[in-house]
């Protein structure tokens, strides 16, 4: 798989601030990959950096085979985290301008403009100044205008944000169809089940520094696995069973000893839940409910970031 | 190019296409129209002022002073024929109706006037006399004292019917002193007692010398001995210096005003619509799609032409009224704006000028995110702005004041200050040396001012005069 965007090394400080740490990381042609981190993680400077709007201080970004992506300016599609459009103009002429920035033709602009819009159910809003439309439409309107010159590499700022689940989805599909077209996605989110449902893979960052780069599983893998465990049990009985590393207690009801048990107990990394299982049965634990739950993209980010948000 | 050219494209359209650029488009005529009929229509409406005079002084003034008012009136109307002659058929058509006039008369102007504008003279309308001269009421021509007088007369004064009287002038004497009470309806109107005082002093001077044996022959001979005054300049075209010599200061004048407007009217339009674009984000949109060059450029360009066809629809229509109403000065004009260069000259400092501030209110635009916030940046630009409208007006009568001539090397002066210079003949050393000193800060501007729109653009932090700076030095602000 060639490389779409390869960044080594790169660093950006702004005097004493330092707003991305030796940061490295590529994302393969064709792969959507999620750019995750908490807020004031380094993002959108990274952002900007790939973009070529700011100078990285140290390392080198190469992007769609140069190191300058002011010469591949029109083979990128970008949607910056705050929306802007020209609020007088409408939906077709607004994508249609920035189409033509990026080298389209006017009649070619045009035309792929309402194409779009018929798509995406905005067609009778096609004519419309952007000011008299909703929120959702216009954001609509916004990512339209970002890849309506067919980018090779389209570059997503918290596309999710301010969207109702609707558009979400509708989003969803517009960046399951640019991959499946052949563009590259890179977006960054903190809807992570988003990115869950989206990406190839991901890269987390915190405060400046990557905390993880890879795909789905490898960063699962970050999360502890969690038994649920439901029943006349008690705490003590649950710790001695094998792999355990921790046993947290969600709910209790009950008297003497024995307790109608809501139990949250986390596995050893490498321990096997089927084995905590045969054990419980073993040794007649009255068990309601034994499930084993693998860890989401969510419960990674926290357990790699967490720390640091 | 296919960017900057496409930005400046929507720029211009963005503007046209809203109803505020017709509006403000015919605002400035239909306001140039109204400052210029006004006055002909208020003294039109306005009905003559009425005065009576109340002569206690026992020389029989009156007769005298109606003489010297009406004379007064008749200049009047020559002055007003000159100078629709001059509109009509140019200065010299004016000068010799004057000349008729001072020779001959009214009626010999009025001859002039309709042997070389007979097309103005046919609806030629005479200003309404400066005051109509009526007889006292009889209550107030009946008193014998000034003091009684003015008593009888107040009621007059604020008398709204036709009975009402302006002015009333009490005219007493003792043996050396004439003395007038001049009695007026308001305060402000004493428009007339320096005329009525001049009259006076010179009837008083009149009786005395005929007192002290001078006759009256001599005497009248001695009034219409006036000096004659010829005007000459090396400058002057003729043999005296005319109107057509005067005309280029004047015109340059008016036009360093109007690129003073025009240029600072397209720089507020520019510093909006970046403004605008920081604020509603779509300036980081268009920095991912095209470089700050671009971008600037295509505003600058954009708003240039917007400014342009402001001023292009202006000049044209002026010219056709110029043309229609005024032929013979429009000659003139035409002939001066072309010999003078001063056409050149306006064209050059407009771009020169609108470029320098343009970059610099593009530059700040990038920093603001609302139009308060650019205010407090703007306010110390207007303040030094207006230093070179303080000299403008000095340079119609003093051109080559010393301190015009400084100002004219200081470039973001330049324009404006070379604008009123260049009718006065400038020396080519201070034509080369301010126009070189001009293009050389332009290309300063606008590397210092690309380099804080790009720092200006992608900052998210609070408007700082520091950050401003630090941008155009280099450095660029931390975003948030």
């Amino acid at each position: 798989m060639t490389t779409a965007l390869s960044l080594t090394g790169v660093t950006k400080r702004y005097g004493d601030f330092t707003a991305v740490q030796s940061l490295s990381f590529e994302v393969g042609t064709g792969q959507i990959c999620g750019f995750l981190g908490p807020n004031g993680a380094g993002k959108t400077s990274t952002i900007r950096m790939i973009l070529g709007l700011v100078e990285p201080t140290e390392g080198t970004i190469e992007i769609l085979a140069t190191q300058d992506a002011r010469k591949v300016r029109e083979r990128i599609g970008f949607l910056p985290e705050e929306r802007g459009l020209y609020k007088r103009m409408t939906p077709v002429d607004a994508i249609a301008f920035f189409a033509g920035l990026k080298g389209i033709s006017d009649r070619d602009a045009r035309r792929t403009a309402r194409q779009m819009l018929e798509d995406q159910g905005l067609g009778s809003a096609m004519n419309r100044p952007i000011k008299d439309l909703s929120k959702g439409m216009s954001q609509k309107v916004q990512l339209l205008s970002a890849i309506a010159h067919d980018p090779e590499l389209v570059i997503l700022d918290e596309p999710f944000s301010g969207l109702d689940p609707v558009n979400q989805q509708s989003l969803e599909a517009i960046i399951r169809g640019l991959a499946a077209k052949g563009s590259t996605v890179l977006f960054s989110t903190h809807v992570m089940q988003h990115a869950e449902r989206l990406c190839d893979r991901v890269v987390l960052m915190a405060r400046g520094r990557k905390m993880f780069d890879g795909d789905m599983a490898g960063a699962r893998s970050h999360a502890p696995r969690l038994l649920v465990l439901e029943g006349n049990i008690s705490l003590q009985a649950v710790q001695a069973l094998p792999g355990i590393e921790r046993v947290e207690v969600a709910a209790l009801e009950g008297q003497d000893g024995t307790h109608q048990a809501h139990l949250s107990a986390t596995l050893k990394p490498g321990a096997n839940g089927q084995e905590a299982l045969r054990a419980a049965f073993s040794q007649g634990l009255d068990l309601r409910r034994f499930e084993l739950k693998e860890p989401t993209l969510h419960d990674a980010f926290i357990a790699l970031t967490g720390d640091q948000i | 190019m296919r960017r900057l050219l496409k930005i400046a494209l929507r720029e211009y359209l963005s503007y046209v296409r809203t109803v505020g650029f017709w509006l403000s488009m015919a605002g400035l005529p239909v306001i140039m129209g109204i400052a210029v009929m006004a006055p002909t229509l208020i003294e039109r409406s306005a009905p003559t002022p009425k005065m009576a005079i109340i002569d206690l002084s026992g020389r029989h003034l009156t007769p005298v002073i109606l003489k010297k008012f009406e004379h007064q009136q008749s200049v009047r109307v020559a002055k007003a024929m000159a100078a629709a002659a001059t509109a009509a058929a140019g200065p010299k058509a004016g000068e010799a109706i004057m000349a008729s006039f001072n020779a001959l008369g009214l009626k010999a102007a009025e001859a002039t006037f309709t042997s070389l504008a007979p097309k103005v003279a046919g609806t030629f309308k005479a200003p309404t006399p400066e005051v109509q001269i009526v007889p006292a009421p009889d209550t107030v021509a009946a008193a014998s004292t000034a003091e009684a007088a003015g008593k009888a007369l107040k009621p007059y004064l604020t008398d709204e019917t036709e009975r009402g009287l302006t002015y009333g002038a009490i005219l007493t004497a003792d043996t050396k002193t004439l003395s007038v009470d001049f009695w007026s309806r308001n305060i402000g109107l004493q428009a007339l007692d320096d005329s009525l005082k001049d009259i006076l002093r010179d009837e008083d001077r009149r009786m005395r010398l005929m007192q002290a044996g001078v006759s009256d022959a001599l005497l009248k001979e001695i009034d219409a001995a006036e000096p004659v005054m010829r005007l000459r300049s090396p400058k002057s075209e003729g043999d005296q210096v005319s109107l057509r010599d005067r005309l280029p200061t004047v015109i340059g004048f008016v036009m360093a005003m109007g690129l003073w407007t025009v240029i600072l009217s397209g720089a507020g339009i520019l510093l909006n619509s970046v403004v605008e674009d920081k604020s509603s984000r779509v300036l980081e949109v268009l920095l991912a799609s095209a470089s700050t060059t671009e971008i600037m450029g295509g505003k600058i360009l954009g708003v240039a032409a917007v400014t342009f066809s402001v001023l292009g629809i202006w000049l044209s229509l002026g010219t056709a009224m110029l043309l229609t109403s005024a032929p013979g000065l429009s000659e003139d004009l035409i002939a001066i704006l072309a010999t003078k260069g001063l056409a050149y000259y306006f064209g050059f400092y407009l771009i020169g000028g609108y470029l320098i501030y343009a970059c610099v209110f593009t530059a700040i635009g990038a920093f603001c995110e609302t139009t308060r916030e650019a205010q407090t940046l703007v306010g110390p630009m207007m303040l030094i702005l207006s230093i070179p409208m303080v000299f403008m007006s000095q340079s119609i009568t003093h051109p080559d004041m010393p301190i015009i001539k400084i100002l004219c090397w200081v470039p973001p002066f330049t324009p404006f200050m070379m604008m009123v210079r260049a009718a006065a003949g400038p020396t080519l050393l201070e034509m080369v040396g301010t126009g070189l000193g001009m293009v050389a800060f332009i290309t300063l501007t606008l590397w210092l001012s690309g380099k804080a729109f790009r720092a200006g653009a992608l900052s998210t932090s609070k408007l700082d005069p520091k950050a401003l700076i630090v941008g155009m030095i280099g450095r660029r602000p931390k975003p948030v």
